[in-house]
C-alpha cells in the first residue's frame, strides 16, 4: 500500500515539504519545514532536530514545545553515533516501559512525554543527527508512521547534505580566495623582483620590488629592454628572445639601469608560463640584485690576485737576496747567520704590515723591530710619528737591518758600551722631506769598510729609490753616520 | 757576437731590489740599462727623451700595471718582456713574452736573448 494512497493530506504534506526544502535558504528553513511536516504527518505537537557537532555531540538545534531545561538534560542523548551508516528509526509507544535509567525516564515523565520516536537522519550515506518526535500519551506506531518518517528523514537529509556540500565548497573557495591572497602579499611583499610576460617578453605585471627598482608609471608603455646596459643588451636581449621562442627556462646575469640612474646587476630566472590549455602564454621570472655578491666576488678575486703577486715578489726578493748573500767568498755559516738575519728583518716587517691589514706601518715600529733587542738598549729612537707605505716599511727595515748588524760586526756595537742614535723629522725647505740620521758612537775607533755588499746596496741604492731619497753615507772613527734625506709624496705626510 | 751587447733596456720593476737584480742580470750579458726605474710615470717620462731598444716590464707596479708603458711601447715597436708574479697575464701581454716570477737569472737572460736572436729572422710580432 503507497505511502502516497493513503492520504490526500500524505500527499499534500509531503509536497509542501519537498517545496519549502527546495526554496529554502537557510538551516532554519529547512528546520522549520521538517519541524511543520513532522508535526502534521505523524500527527504530534512536539518534535526536536539534533545534529552532531564537530565534537561529535548530538546537540538540538530547532524543536517545538520543549523546555529549556528538558533540552539541557537531555542533550548529547543519541543512540547513534557519527559516521553509523545502517542506522533504523527507533519507535517508543511508552518510555515507562523501557530499559532507560531512572533518572531519564524522570526527566521525560516530567516533560509530559510517554511516546516518542527516534528518527535518523543521513547525509551523504552517514547517520549526521535525529528528528524526535513526541506523544503525551501511549502510542502505537503504525507502518504508516514508520513510512512518513522515513520519507521527512529523508528529505531533510537531502537538504542537509544539499546544505553541507554547499559550505564545503565556499569553505573551499574561501581558502582559494585567501591563498591567492597569502600568495598576492607574498608576490607585493616579497625582498626579490618579481615579474610576468606576455609571449612577445613585454612586462604584464611587476611586484612593488621590481616597479620601484626600474620606477615604472605605466606598465603598458613600459619597455625593460631601455633599462638595459647598452653592452648586456645583445647577450641578454638574445638570450631571453630564445627562451621566449623556444619555450625554456633561462638564468642570465646583466646590468640594468636603476631609476636612480645607477647601473645593478640584476641576475633573472625566468621560466615559460602555459596556461590551463597548454597554451604558452609568456614567462615569469624573479630578479635579483646581485651587485653586492659580484662585487665581493670582484674583490676576492682581486685580493687573491693581490696576494699571488706579493708572494711572488716577495719570493723573488728572497731570491735576490739570497743569491747576493751567498755570492760572496766569507764564510758559509756567516753567511747563513747573514741570509737568516735578513730573512727575518723583512719577516719582521710583514708582521707590522699584517697587523695594519697591509696599509701602512709606523717609522719607529720597524725601526724598533729592525735592531733585534737593542731598542732602547744600545739604540735611541727620536722623532715624529711617520707613517710608511708597505714597500716603504719592508725596504726602511731591512736597509736598517744592514745597518745594525754592521754596527754589530764593524761599528760602534762591537762594544757594549757603544751607542746608536736614530732620530728623524720632517721639514718643509720648501718641499717635504724626512730627515732621518743613523749616528754610531763607538769608544773603538771605527775603520771604514773596504769592500761594498749587500748591506750598501740595501742602503744606498734600494732604500734610496724607494724613498725618493738621497743617501749620505759617512764613515768617521766614531762610526757609521747614514743622513737619509727622502722627498715624501703627497699622501705619506698626511698622517 | 752577442746579439745583446751594447743594447738599451729599460728596466721597469717597481721592487727595488729585483730591479737591481734584473738590471745587473742583463749588464752581465752586454746590455746598457735605462733605469731602472720604479714608477710608471717615470717610465713614460724617461720614453720621452729615450728610445730604449727593448724593456723588461714588471706587470704590477705599486698597484697599477704598467699597460700604459707596453702600449707606448709597441706604439714604438719597441720589444718587451712582461714579468709578472699574477701568473698568465695575456690580456695586456698581446702575444708578448712573459716570465714568471720569481725568475732567474738564466730565465731573464734567455727572454732577451730568444728577442734578439729572433728578431733577425722573423718579422716583429703583432
Amino acid at each position: 500500500m503507497g505511502l502516497i494512497g493513503d492520504s490526500p493530506d500524505t500527499a499534500e504534506n509531503l509536497f509542501a515539504l519537498t517545496d519549502r526544502l527546495f526554496r529554502a535558504n537557510s538551516l532554519g528553513d529547512v528546520y522549520d519545514a521538517a519541524l511543520d511536516a513532522i508535526c502534521s504527518l505523524l500527527g504530534c505537537e512536539r518534535a526536536s532536530i539534533l545534529l552532531f557537532d564537530q565534537q561529535g555531540v548530538m546537540n538540538f538545534v530547532s524543536w517545538r514545545g520543549l523546555s529549556d531545561g528538558y533540552r539541557t538534560a537531555v542533550n548529547g542523548h543519541t543512540p547513534w553515533v557519527v559516521g553509523e551508516k545502517e542506522a533504523e528509526p527507533i519507535f517508543v509507544p511508552d518510555i515507562g516501559e523501557t530499559s532507560e535509567p531512572d533518572w531519564l525516564k524522570e526527566r521525560i515523565a516530567a516533560e509530559g512525554i510517554v511516546g516518542l520516536a527516534f528518527v535518523p537522519l543521513f547525509a551523504a550515506g552517514e547517520v549526521v543527527g535525529k528528528f524526535m518526535t513526541y506523544f503525551p500519551a501511549r502510542r502505537e506506531f503504525t507502518a504508516y508512521d514508520r513510512d512518513c518518517a522515513v520519507a521527512i528523514a529523508r528529505q531533510v537529509g537531502f537538504s542537509l547534505e544539499r546544505h553541507r556540500a554547499q559550505l564545503a565548497r565556499e569553505s573551499a573557495e574561501d581558502r582559494l580566495r585567501e591563498s591567492e591572497e597569502r600568495f598576492r602579499h607574498m608576490v607585493e611583499d616579497a625582498p626579490i623582483m618579481i615579474w610576468i610576460s606576455d609571449e612577445t617578453g613585454r612586462c604584464l605585471h611587476i611586484n612593488p620590488l621590481l616597479r620601484d627598482f626600474w620606477g615604472v608609471k605605466d606598465i603598458a608603455t613600459f619597455n625593460w629592454g631601455d633599462t638595459m646596459h647598452p653592452d648586456d643588451m645583445e647577450r641578454v636581449g638574445g638570450l631571453m628572445q630564445k627562451a621566449v621562442a623556444e619555450r625554456t627556462n633561462v638564468r642570465v646575469k646583466g646590468r640594468y639601469r636603476r631609476a636612480d640612474g645607477a647601473y645593478r646587476v640584476l641576475e633573472t630566472v625566468a621560466r615559460p608560463n602555459f596556461g590551463a590549455d597548454g597554451s604558452f602564454q609568456g614567462m615569469i621570472g624573479v630578479n635579483a640584485d646581485v651587485t653586492e655578491r659580484e662585487e665581493a666576488d670582484e674583490h676576492k678575486r682581486l685580493l687573491i690576485n693581490e696576494l699571488n703577486h706579493r708572494v711572488k715578489n716577495t719570493l723573488a726578493v728572497v731570491q735576490a737576496m739570497a743569491r747576493q748573500t751567498f755570492m760572496g767568498d766569507a764564510p758559509r755559516t756567516l753567511q747563513q747567520d747573514s741570509f737568516e738575519g735578513r730573512l727575518s728583518a723583512l719577516a719582521q716587517a710583514h708582521n707590522l704590515l699584517a697587523a695594519e691589514s697591509w696599509q701602512s706601518a709606523s717609522l719607529e715600529e720597524v725601526a724598533r723591530k729592525s735592531v733585534n733587542g737593542d731598542a732602547d738598549v744600545r739604540i735611541s729612537f727620536q722623532g715624529p710619528h711617520v707613517k710608511l707605505e708597505p714597500r716603504q716599511a719592508v725596504t726602511t727595515a731591512m736597509a736598517l737591518h744592514e745597518m745594525y748588524t754592521n754596527a754589530v760586526k764593524h761599528g760602534s756595537l762591537r762594544d757594549a758600551k757603544g751607542r746608536v742614535r736614530l732620530e728623524w723629522r720632517l721639514e718643509q725647505s720648501p718641499e717635504p722631506l724626512l730627515v732621518m740620521r743613523w749616528s754610531e758612537k763607538s769608544p773603538l775607533p771605527v775603520v771604514p769598510p773596504t769592500r761594498k755588499g749587500f748591506g750598501t746596496t740595501m742602503i744606498k741604492q734600494a732604500l734610496g729609490a724607494e724613498l725618493n731619497a738621497d743617501i749620505d753615507l759617512d764613515y768617521l772613527p766614531s762610526g757609521l753616520v747614514c743622513t737619509v734625506t727622502a722627498r715624501l709624496p703627497e699622501r705619506e705626510r698626511r698622517q | 757576437m752577442n746579439p745583446l751587447a751594447g743594447k738599451r733596456i729599460l728596466v721597469l720593476e717597481d721592487e727595488v731590489l729585483l730591479a737591481l737584480e734584473a738590471s745587473d742580470t742583463l749588464e752581465e750579458i752586454g746590455a746598457i740599462i735605462v733605469g731602472p726605474v720604479h714608477r710608471v710615470e717615470a717610465a713614460m717620462a724617461l720614453l720621452d727623451s729615450v728610445r730604449p731598444d727593448a724593456a723588461l716590464l714588471d706587470v704590477n707596479i705599486a698597484g697599477d700595471t704598467s699597460a700604459p708603458v707596453a702600449q707606448r711601447l709597441a706604439g714604438k715597436n719597441i720589444p718587451f718582456v712582461l714579468a709578472t708574479g699574477y701568473g698568465n697575464r695575456t690580456d695586456i701581454a698581446g702575444g708578448r713574452a712573459i716570465i714568471d716570477k720569481p725568475y732567474n737569472r738564466r730565465q731573464l737572460q734567455a727572454a732577451f736573448r730568444e728577442m734578439f736572436g729572433m728578431e733577425d729572422s722573423l718579422p716583429p710580432r703583432p
